[in-house]
């Protein structure tokens, strides 16, 4: 099962996806089923209502029609919005980078050493989390200063995990 | 004129119009030679003709615009006539003459008539001279206030000032009362002089609320002109018309055999042959004014089409061909009502942004009384190069209140993904009461329309759209990962820059 926030047009929708592609919305009051008809088309029943969405990924956003009417979406998944919030809020000024756990986790592996040079998209502490391994990586360049955990620490969502400068 | 037999027609356009003319080429057994530019090789008139040439590089300047290139293509191909559409060449005199001189019939007016018009002073004096009301306006640049005085006694208010050197506004002034006049008269003498470096302005009747309403002629080379009866054409966006429809709500039998005579005169005026359009505009006391002569087939002539049940293009044809009109005034029938939209890949939540981009997905509306014309397909491009038209959706039911309800329902059916379309905003005019109770003019959307007018789909459609989402997400996470790193052995989940990777990969593979 993977959760999603999915924004339609400034609105945001919860969905799970579980295996078979069984889907539920939260915001929807009954079952929704999703069935793919062709390049580009599926069918949507919610109920009995039926709908046909045609839809497609462009530049990592959604873009659907439906009903006469364009629509654009963008899909996070829980996690990725977890680490997207942190890593803003932990992005203070002097290009001092605070890197904080997105979620109360089990500190797997440390990847880097104090005085590593790490460059965007590398790896720095992977946490374990309702039993999935989550990497923690950079998005930006910076020597890491302080490592503020080790592993098989527990930490609590919030907890400052390493100091990139 | 003898009548000449034409059996390979080269169609010097592209898009919808070319394979709108192709189809009727096709049922009157008439071979199709189109010509294309680099990147309409595969384009859909292409794939429709019986030859094609390429003529050049996307730009049109270099290829659809050369016009030496395109005739000594049609000399090459054996061509014995040339139809230019709309837009392009069409309204070129020197094309259709140099067509002409090349041996070949050019399916359109004389090359005399197409300059007459196209001079929009001389088009309005040689019409006038034939008794076709214009709007009033001083034809010499005025030299004084006084003489402002002198038109607006005479005419009334308001009125218009304008740049004798005009364009874009600049210079431009309504003026509503006598108090006003004497500094918009100094205001635009003022701002035309800086814009244009040409102080010298007109005056003319302005009207306030007026409707465009034009009329559809035939004519052969033997002195026959009818007129096919009247589109409205009052719902535009910055002079471009979006929606046409015919009949007009404000033309009742009375007028429209007054306003027919009066557009048969004007073409007569010019020597007019094959189809036009003579383009009149309405005040709300039924006066009407002549606008201007189109020579050519009109975007919109599919809504004549459908009300007469009269083949335009086939009519051009053989009209060309020095045939004799067939089609008589008094056996013209027309019939309820036919609307058309044009759907154009530009975002009207983004201030009309014209949309470029690969179509990926194409669906057009289907089923009783639905027509659609359109010249790209799904795969195709809407390029930089050429008009953001994708197609031209027209509809016919026996009442007017049945097309808007069946143009509704199409425009819901039609989905087209990978450009942003009008469809909202037309979907807006069809919804909007002003519309549906004929109660508008030119300036419906600037009165109207605004950022935020258009509604979104209902929110049972938006639970759709993001359970149609998540699954799509799902499986862009569960492609293996392109990099060799490993990193899918943690599971499902993703980061922002693992998709990032997805991402590049895919577009690669695209």
């Amino acid at each position: 099962m993977t959760d999603y926030t999915v924004t339609v047009e400034g609105r945001e929708f919860r969905v799970s996806i579980g295996a078979d592609d069984v889907v539920q919305v939260r915001e929807a009051e009954g079952p929704v089923q999703v069935r793919t008809v062709g390049n580009h088309r599926f069918s949507v029943m919610i109920g009995p209502s039926t709908y046909h969405v045609v839809a497609a990924r462009q530049d990592g956003q959604y873009l659907l029609m439906l009903d006469g009417k364009h629509l654009a979406a963008s899909v996070e998944s829980e996690r990725d919005k977890l680490l997207r919030t942190y890593a803003r809020e932990g992005g203070g000024a002097h290009h001092r980078t605070e890197i904080h756990a997105p979620m109360p986790a089990l500190v797997v592996h440390v990847e880097v050493a104090v005085g590593d040079e790490v460059k965007p998209g590398q790896g720095l502490v992977i946490l374990e989390a309702m039993k999935m391994e989550n990497e923690i990586k950079a998005h930006q360049s910076g020597i890491v200063k302080e490592i503020h955990v080790e592993k098989g620490e527990t930490v609590e969502k919030g907890a400052l995990l390493i100091l990139l400068e | 004129m003898r009548s000449r037999h034409i059996r390979k027609i080269l169609i010097a356009n592209r898009g919808e119009i070319a394979l709108r003319i192709m189809r009727t080429c096709r049922e009157m057994g008439v071979e199709t030679v189109a010509v294309f530019s680099d990147v309409d090789a595969v384009a859909p008139h292409v794939l429709y003709a019986d030859q094609a040439f390429h003529i050049g590089p996307a730009p049109s300047s270099r290829s659809y615009l050369n016009v030496e290139k395109i005739l000594d293509v049609a000399r090459h191909a054996g061509a014995d006539a040339i139809h230019p559409g709309y837009g392009f060449l069409a309204e070129n005199p020197d094309f259709a003459r140099k067509a002409r001189e090349a041996g070949m019939i050019f399916i359109g007016p004389p090359p005399e008539a197409i300059e007459a018009m196209g001079d929009k002073t001389e088009a309005r004096r040689i019409v006038r001279a034939s008794g076709v009301p214009v709007v009033p306006g001083t034809e010499a640049p005025l030299d004084s206030e006084a003489d402002a005085r002198a038109f607006c006694a005479e005419h009334g208010f308001p009125v218009l000032l304008k740049a004798a050197a005009g364009g874009g506004g600049k210079g431009m002034r309504i003026v509503h009362a006598s108090g006003d006049l004497g500094s918009a008269f100094r205001g635009a003498r003022s701002e035309a002089d800086s814009a244009f470096g040409d102080p010298r302005i007109y005056i003319e009747k302005y009207l306030e609320q007026p409707r465009h309403i034009e009329f559809q002629i035939l004519a052969d080379n033997h002195g026959n002109v009818v007129h096919l009866g009247e589109r409205e054409c009052s719902i535009q966006r910055r002079h471009q018309k979006i929606v046409e429809e015919s009949p007009s709500v404000i033309v009742d039998e009375e007028l429209r055999a007054t306003m027919g005579e009066t557009a048969v005169k004007a073409a007569r005026a010019c020597g007019y042959a094959n189809a036009g359009t003579i383009e009149f505009l309405v005040d709300g006391q039924g006066n009407f004014y002549f606008l201007e002569m189109n020579t050519r087939l009109q975007v919109e002539h599919p809504v004549t089409e459908e009300r007469t049940g009269i083949d335009l293009v086939e009519q051009q044809i053989r009209v060309a061909a020095g045939e004799h009109l067939t089609v008589r005034q008094e056996s013209i029938e027309s019939r309820g009502h036919a609307i058309e939209c044009r759907i154009c890949a530009e975002d009207p939540d983004n201030d009309f942004l014209p949309s470029t981009g690969t179509i990926l997905h194409l669906r057009p509306a289907q089923g009783p009384g639905v027509r659609e014309d359109r010249g790209i397909d799904e795969g195709g491009e809407i390029s930089v190069y050429y008009d953001s038209m994708v197609s031209k959706l027209v509809v016919w039911a026996p009442t007017r209140d049945a097309a808007i309800e069946k143009m509704k329902r199409a425009l819901r059916e039609y989905t087209i993904l990978g450009v942003r379309s009008n469809i909202p905003l037309l979907l807006y005019v069809m919804e909007h009461p002003k519309f549906r109770e004929g109660d508008f003019s030119t300036h419906f959307l600037d009165e109207h329309f605004r950022p935020g007018s258009l509604n979104s789909v209902s929110p049972e459609a938006m639970v759709a759209a993001a359970a149609v989402c998540a699954l799509l997400e799902s499986r862009v996470a569960e492609r293996p990962s392109p990099m060799a790193d490993g990193a899918d052995r943690r599971g499902r989940h993703h980061s922002s820059w693992k998709m990032q990777r997805i991402d590049l990969m895919r577009t690669r593979d695209d």
